[in-house]
């Protein structure tokens, strides 16, 4: 700050008034008044322009304000009421509520309405499918499904015989069998030309696919061969004439084609059924897709069902697939 | 929250969510549906959603599935809530929780929704407020609304009868 001096002292008086002068400048201005005792006056003077606060207040201040009751849009002994009801109410409000009640007939028939207002919840209901909420296991997310059902399906297609599978393992004989071969002709079959190879390494052959070893999907026990026959059978619809491959050990006539073996497992493990029963009988495409149905529903808990629609003269017409999601029928040709 | 848990929910707050549903929008097989809704939501987060926390979560979503369905329902029915108001006028009351059956159907549907979550469940304001997403002064002053209306009501009809 300049020091107070003729041209600027009413700078100084200025903050004289409004208080803003620290100890040190408190004194500077004084030594200034007894040098200059005129500004005295001129001092005094300054300090009758400032105006005193005025002591006027606003009438009409509760008619503005707003109770909760307004706030609710309720009146306020409906206001009370409810409030006594739903245990909004302190202690002392209460206390006063219910002098009010004991005083006030209206007010006592009020809350009484209020109080009956209440609902009851009705013990009569009861949610209908209460089972069917339940869960089994631990969600899975939803993707894992159709995944695993496409991999299966994959490996399904890539696995499953064309053809008779060839079977190379280092302690049986593989046995190449053209069908090209074979005697169609005759009642009798015989075997004109076939090659017997011994194994180059061990595992499965698939034909198409020599060079893709893939590991046994089961062995046979080891003993050693004493026979090793060739079946045919004809095919129902084209006529060619499929050769099997089959094992037998010496022990026990054990034997099983890739094939059998799958069968044999599908019919044991996944329908249940006894294997004897159904060993020489084929499974088609409809009960593969029948049982997948059929887990999935147990392993997901949902409703997906297929069927099969049949004409009058009993052969099929459409297969129909339900699913809470989507519904489709595919017409058989 | 275990499988446990989830199946302990179906035992304990299935009743009580189809209660809410099925006396706001008066129709079974819809409250039904939308308890379904409600559980299969609460089973695909049930990694997430904490045991304790379970029947608020079951509340809350229930009451959005409501709120949704009842707009659906007032786009294809427009005349449906004055029609039922009617109609409860013309009814014979054999009692007072008849009374409140028919009377109750009247309310806006969120005061309905709070009032019922308050009397069915005991829920608090605060509770109600996090289910509803309303603030607790919103829940407190629907709650008021409908009492209010309710006591109305129930005082026309008592006398009536």
């Amino acid at each position: 700050m300049i020091k107070i001096g003729l041209d600027n002292y009413e700078v100084w008086f200025l903050d004289f008034l409004e208080g803003n002068l620290n100890k040190s400048r408190l004194e500077e201005l004084d030594r200034f008044l007894s040098l200059h005792p005129e500004m005295k006056e001129e001092l005094h003077e300054m300090e009758l322009l400032h105006l005193p606060a005025e002591k006027i207040s606003f009438k009409g201040k509760s008619g503005l304000k707003h109770t909760p009751a307004d706030y609710a849009g309720v009146t306020e002994e409906d206001y009370q009421c409810i409030a006594f009801m739903e245990g909004d109410m302190n202690r002392s409000e209460q206390i006063r509520f219910k002098d009010q009640l004991k005083k006030d007939k209206n007010l006592k028939r009020k809350l009484h309405l209020f109080t009956r207002t209440r609902l009851v919840p009705d013990a009569s209901v009861f949610y209908p499918g209460r089972a069917r909420l339940k869960k089994k296991r631990r969600l899975v997310s939803a993707w894992i499904y159709p995944l695993a059902a496409a991999v299966v399906t994959g490996l399904a297609f890539w696995l499953w015989p064309g053809k008779t599978p060839e079977v190379n393992h280092p302690h049986y004989l593989q046995m190449a069998v053209k069908e090209s071969l074979l005697d169609l002709n005759k009642n009798d079959i015989t075997l004109k030309n076939s090659t017997i190879q011994l194994p180059a390494a061990p595992g499965f052959m698939i034909p198409g696919k020599e060079n893709r070893n893939i590991q046994p999907m089961a062995y046979l026990p080891r003993k050693s061969l004493h026979h090793l026959p060739v079946t045919v059978r004809q095919s129902d619809e084209s006529g060619v004439m499929l050769a099997e491959t089959r094992l037998i050990s010496k022990a026990d006539d054990t034997y099983e084609t890739l094939y059998e073996l799958a069968l044999r497992l599908f019919r044991e493990r996944i329908l249940g059924e006894p294997a004897e029963l159904v060993k020489k009988q084929q499974f088609t495409l409809w009960e593969v897709a029948d049982v997948g149905v059929q887990k999935l529903n147990n392993l997901m808990d949902t409703g997906i069902d297929i069927e099969r629609e049949y004409n009058s003269t009993g052969n099929l017409k459409k297969v129909n697939f339900n699913s809470r999601l989507l519904a489709l029928s595919l017409p058989h040709r | 929250m275990t499988v446990a848990d989830y199946n302990r929910c179906v035992d304990q707050y299935a009743d009580a969510v189809y209660r809410f549903l099925v006396k706001n929008i008066r129709d079974p097989e819809k409250a039904r549906d939308l308890v379904q809704d409600a559980f299969e939501k609460l089973w695909i987060n049930v990694d997430r959603v904490d045991a304790g926390k379970a029947k608020s979560y079951l509340f809350t979503t229930a009451y959005h599935k409501l709120i949704d369905q009842i707009r659906i329902d007032q786009r294809n029915r427009p005349m449906a809530e004055g029609m039922l108001s009617e109609y409860a006028h013309e009814q014979q009351y054999s009692d007072l929780k008849e009374i409140l059956e028919q009377v109750i159907v009247q309310l806006p549907p969120k005061q309905r929704s709070v009032v019922m979550m308050r009397d069915y469940e005991g829920y608090s304001y605060k509770e109600i407020a996090e289910i509803t997403g309303l603030t607790e002064s919103q829940v407190k002053v629907y709650i008021y609304r409908a009492r209010v209306f309710l006591k109305e009501k129930i005082g026309s009809v008592t006398m009536l009868v």
